[in-house]
């Protein structure tokens, strides 16, 4: 077998089966007839040094193979926003969960015990997100080669209508969805907490039969705890009236449908409360009502599953700071004074 | 990237422009791959063959050029002719290219 042979076998190898043999004779004719000209023009019969010559300048088999083949991508162009886009949320809701988490613990932990778990968690935690990252590029790579492309365009075309930019974002239109969600939200906490506490409450025994408090006795029950503690239920009316403030706030706003510097100070207002008593409930003893006599039948594990339940109330509580402080840093930057630009003044 | 560069860049992406227009121009008489390049290079226009050949063959799936292998002096060839779809939008290419090159004399004046 020639060098021109194994030249055209090399560059086949990478070409799809169905246009390899096509593509290699039409290469080596190519081949022949430039090294005819070049024996000519020489003056003398090719050898392996004018072979080696015109292959060198002819190129890599890879990129020669290249040369056939349409573009590929693994994402292209028209995915690749929305890629990206999915990744931001993925990550940064992942990234502001394990902060979150590792915050919460970190309040009840030595600086050596932080240090092991920093070390624990860490490499789930990166190799989560690793797997996460692989996944969502497995699933856009397949939507890259299922959806139709022209099929896709042309339905973007024809549905791009240049009034929808008139429509919004408008920063003070209000949606129906989120102010109802929040009013049925806050109307459900009123309800439990002061009207059905029990809910959160469970009768217990000793051969661990666990029941909603006052759906069921048996014989053997020896008592009922509550999942939280009077420290916590000692907030409940403030955090009744944060709730009926926010429920009031969510009618006024379904009803002017969007906001008004009345209302986004109403909002500040209120917000700021619920940060105030979330921090108090923060820094004051245990929310957990539960105590390990209670979960005797979880024998060891009573202790940690307390000390989990405890570290998840409390994520909870930071999670709501969090996203109350956000609503609060924003309504402020929407309720400060901006300077308008000057007019500017038409010529007749 | 040096000045030298990007003018070969920029000159490269022009002469790209150009290429169907002159492949399809020359292929009213058959002719094989290599000769094709040569009549190119004759008429001023340098096309590296891993250019050419590939666009050879899309052109060909498009339905603008027709191949035929032959073998002659005990060596096989594909030859390459425009279609007759291939001829009904070589006049129009023709106009279009005319209109750019006029606008193009005016933009630089």
């Amino acid at each position: 077998m020639n060098l021109i042979d194994v030249y055209v076998s090399e560059v086949g190898k990478h070409l799809p089966r169905k246009m390899r043999a096509d593509i290699e004779a039409e290469l080596r004719s190519i081949l022949e007839d430039m090294l005819e000209d070049r024996s000519k023009k020489a003056g003398r019969p090719v050898d392996d040094e004018m072979v080696k010559e015109l292959l060198k300048e002819y190129g890599a088999p890879q990129k020669v193979a290249a040369s056939y083949l349409p573009e590929r991508h693994l994402i292209g162009p028209r995915l690749y926003p929305l890629f990206m886009l999915v990744l931001k949320i993925v990550f940064s809701v992942l990234g502001v969960l394990a902060l979150i988490g590792f915050g919460v613990s970190a309040t009840s932990m030595t600086p050596q015990a932080f240090i092991e778990l920093l070390g624990k968690v860490a490499l789930p935690t990166i190799g989560g997100a690793i797997t996460a990252f692989g996944n969502i590029v497995l699933v856009f790579a397949i939507l890259e080669r299922v959806l139709p492309a022209s099929e896709q365009e042309d339905v973007e075309d024809k549905e791009w209508n240049p009034a929808t930019l008139q429509k919004g974002p408008e920063p003070d239109r209000v949606g129906l969805a989120g102010p109802v969600f929040e009013i049925l939200l806050n109307l459900t906490a009123i309800v439990i907490f002061n009207f059905y506490p029990q809910l959160l409450s469970f009768g217990y025994s000793a051969s661990s039969v666990w029941f909603i408090a006052g759906s069921e006795v048996t014989k053997d029950q020896i008592g009922t705890t509550s999942i939280l503690s009077e420290a916590f239920f000692r907030y409940v009316p403030f955090l009744t009236v944060v709730w009926v403030l926010e429920i009031v706030h969510n009618a006024i706003l379904l009803r002017q449908g969007r906001w008004q510097p009345a209302t986004r100070w109403f909002s500040l207002g209120v917000k700021l409360a619920n940060v105030g008593i979330c921090i108090a409930l923060l820094a004051g003893p245990s929310l957990i009502g539960l105590t390990t006599e209670s979960l005797t039948v979880l024998g060891s594990l009573a202790n940690s599953v307390i000390v989990a339940l405890n570290s998840i109330v409390r994520l909870v509580l930071v999670l709501v700071i969090v996203l109350d402080g956000i609503d609060i840093v924003k309504t402020i930057l929407r309720l400060w004074p901006r300077k308008t630009p000057s007019a500017r003044v038409h010529g007749k | 990237m040096g000045t030298n560069e990007s003018l070969e860049n920029v000159v490269l992406e022009l002469r790209r422009g150009v290429i169907v227009l002159a492949v399809l121009s020359q292929l009213d008489k058959e002719q094989y791959g290599y000769s094709l390049i040569k009549s190119l290079a004759e008429n001023g226009l340098e096309v590296d063959q891993g250019t050419l050949y590939p666009l050879l063959r899309r052109l060909e799936s498009q339905g603008l050029l027709q191949s035929t292998w032959r073998v002659e002096a005990d060596r096989p060839r594909r030859y390459y002719v425009i279609s007759e779809e291939g001829k009904n939008l070589l006049p129009r290419l023709k106009e279009e290219w005319t209109g750019i090159v006029s606008m193009m004399e005016k933009m630089l004046k």
